[in-house]
């Protein structure tokens, strides 16, 4: 959130947008709905418009959810 | 959403966005209306962890085939795709993966009719699952204990239906509509009319409504059939025939839980059947029967033979009607247990003997011996059908159990499962008391005697004779009620529930 906030005071559709990718993993099937990571992935995906469709795929991807993979990739590619 | 991500991830050959939009994709495709798209997403996903020498994808692309040839049918397919799925999850020494590989396994066996393996499967996912795997891991499969329990005939079980229907239901990511009307159905059986016809109603009328289609879809209308016949609506029943109608040629699969009922034209046919349209269900039945035969999926089979028997009785060729059943009761018992099935991860070992005393005791009018739980801390052992063996190197379902070490404890929402060992390997639920072989098909008995109780013709009432009598539902109803009265929302907050890991 703090990354977030940044962002946003730079005027800096991209960061927020990782800021965004990075807040929280999507939910794991099961977990409680999350309406903070789902207010900050809307702000981001209004902000970046079609400006960046490589971040806009990511965002979009991650509102969709992919559980229960989805959170963990991140994780598992660096491990 | 996802068409979006991967129409603008493609061009760009970004692989972290590719990765992320097959993954959307993925989850988007389940359901009966994108097998083919899903098998080419898994290709694609395939080829890309191969570039990106990741693993993950790999099984990702397993995952993709293996809800797909289950859909269709092709289980031969779908076991292999499974296990290429458990080998990438092994390797990721990921709990949540080798959860879903182990819970998957016992999806399978129960598909194939080995009962005791998919417990043996279950009780192994529950083990690996409990907090290091996905929040589902500790409802759905003592959860799917519940149909387990109903396929071998014995009562009911107030704990397990207050997971299957309460938690389960209760889920942020719920399995609702399918499990609601398992739920009407279970009403029905428990002979509360009232409460089948409050339940089929309010998912019916979501249905009716345009509930999506997705992973619970197919399995939610495929139960919503099989009410509207037990309670005798013709309207739903033409409804509901004509939206499962393009789906003929695929399984009733619930494409989360990975749940495998019968064929879709098996349904098709009841609904024929009960609808009058004997010719068509025929055609229907046939269908099913050679589907069910060629993917040995054995209580499905049963269920098919039973309820293709009634259609030909209902159309006044009773010659016919002991045909199917009988064909399939000539096999030398439908479920052959072996003794690597019996034992899976228990310490108890094979139930040959216990199998054996207690058919004998049957035959001799006896009545079936209750098992006596074991005290909290006794020996696993001491149980009622103890016979302590040796483990066998590799249990059905491929995983070890880790009941020995220390996993004892199953906490779950305040007042739902206070005696918390229930759960183990050894003392999860009584299901160790196993009935024999010849009294399994309870789903065969209550879907084929009990709507026409009474009016059951002569030759079927003959079959059944020799099944077991329906036990559920012998336990109060009002255990349900009291469950969903006191019952906390499981999730609502964090650190609220201990179920719920996230």
């Amino acid at each position: 959130m703090q990354a977030a906030d940044l962002a946003r005071r730079l005027g800096r559709a991209d960061l927020l947008a990782r800021a965004a990718l990075g807040y929280r993993g999507p939910a794991e099937m099961g977990t409680p709905s999350d309406p903070p990571t789902i207010a900050l992935l809307d702000e981001a995906l209004a902000a970046v418009g079609d400006a960046f469709p490589v971040i806009r795929a990511r965002l979009l991807s991650r509102m969709v959810g992919t559980p229960p993979y989805s959170g963990q990739h991140g994780d598992l590619e660096r491990g | 959403m996802s068409e979006e991500a991967l129409a603008l991830a493609r061009p760009s050959g970004d692989p972290v966005a590719m990765r992320d939009a097959l993954s959307a994709r993925l989850w988007a495709s389940l359901g009966p209306d994108a097998i083919d798209e899903r098998l080419a997403v898994g290709r694609e996903l395939l080829a890309l962890g191969e570039r990106e020498q990741s693993l993950l994808l790999t099984m990702l692309a397993h995952d993709a085939a293996f809800g797909a040839h289950l859909l269709r049918g092709d289980l031969e397919a779908a076991t292999r795709a499974l296990a290429a799925y458990g080998e990438a999850a092994t390797a990721l020494k990921r709990p949540a993966f080798v959860f879903l590989a182990t819970y998957w396994r016992g999806s399978l066996a129960l598909a194939r009719g080995e009962i005791d393996a998919a417990e043996t499967c279950f009780r192994a996912a529950l083990a690996r699952g409990r907090g290091t795997g996905p929040v589902r891991a500790l409802h759905v499969p003592p959860g799917r204990m519940y149909p387990l329990r109903y396929l071998r005939g014995e009562d009911d079980d107030p704990e397990l239906a207050a997971i299957f229907f309460g938690e389960m239901i209760a889920l942020p990511y719920s399995f609702e509509p399918a499990i609601r009307t398992s739920l009407a159905f279970v009403g029905w059986l428990r002979g509360d009319r009232g409460e089948a016809e409050r339940e089929f109603e309010r998912v019916a009328v979501r249905v009716e409504q345009g509930l999506e289609r997705d992973e619970h879809w197919l399995m939610t209308v495929g139960g919503l059939s099989r009410l509207a016949i037990l309670l005798g609506d013709t309207a739903r029943a033409a409804s509901l025939y004509d939206r499962l109608l393009p789906y003929a040629d695929l399984m009733l699969v619930h494409d989360q839980l990975r749940a495998v009922g019968e064929p879709v034209a098996a349904m098709l046919g009841a609904l024929d059947a009960f609808l009058g349209r004997f010719d068509a269900g025929v055609a229907h039945y046939e269908h099913a029967m050679a589907k069910a035969t060629a993917m040995g999926v054995r209580i499905a089979l049963i269920d098919v033979h039973a309820g293709y028997a009634r259609l030909l009785e209902a159309r006044g060729d009773a010659a016919s009607a002991a045909a199917p059943r009988s064909s399939e009761m000539r096999r030398p018992g439908p479920w052959p247990r072996s003794a690597s099935v019996a034992t899976g991860c228990s310490t108890r070992g094979p139930r040959v003997g216990a199998h054996a005393r207690r058919r004998d005791s049957r035959e001799a009018g006896g009545r079936r011996p209750r098992r006596s739980r074991p005290a909290r801390g006794s020996s696993p052992s001491s149980g009622a059908t103890s016979a302590p063996t040796a483990r066998p190197a590799s249990p059905p379902c491929g995983q070890a159990c880790d009941h020995a070490n220390g996993a004892t404890e199953r906490e779950g929402p305040a007042g739902v499962h206070r005696r918390s060992g229930r759960f183990t390997c050894d003392d999860v639920l009584p299901f160790r008391q196993a009935a024999p072989p010849q009294s399994r098909e309870g789903l065969a008995d209550a879907m084929t005697a009990a709507p026409a109780q009474g009016n059951v013709p002569e030759p079927v009432r003959h079959m059944l004779a020799a099944i077991a009598p329906r036990r559920i539902g012998r336990n109060s109803p009002q255990i349900r009620q009291d469950f969903f009265a006191a019952r906390p929302t499981v999730g609502a907050s964090k650190g609220g529930s201990p179920c719920v890991t996230t």
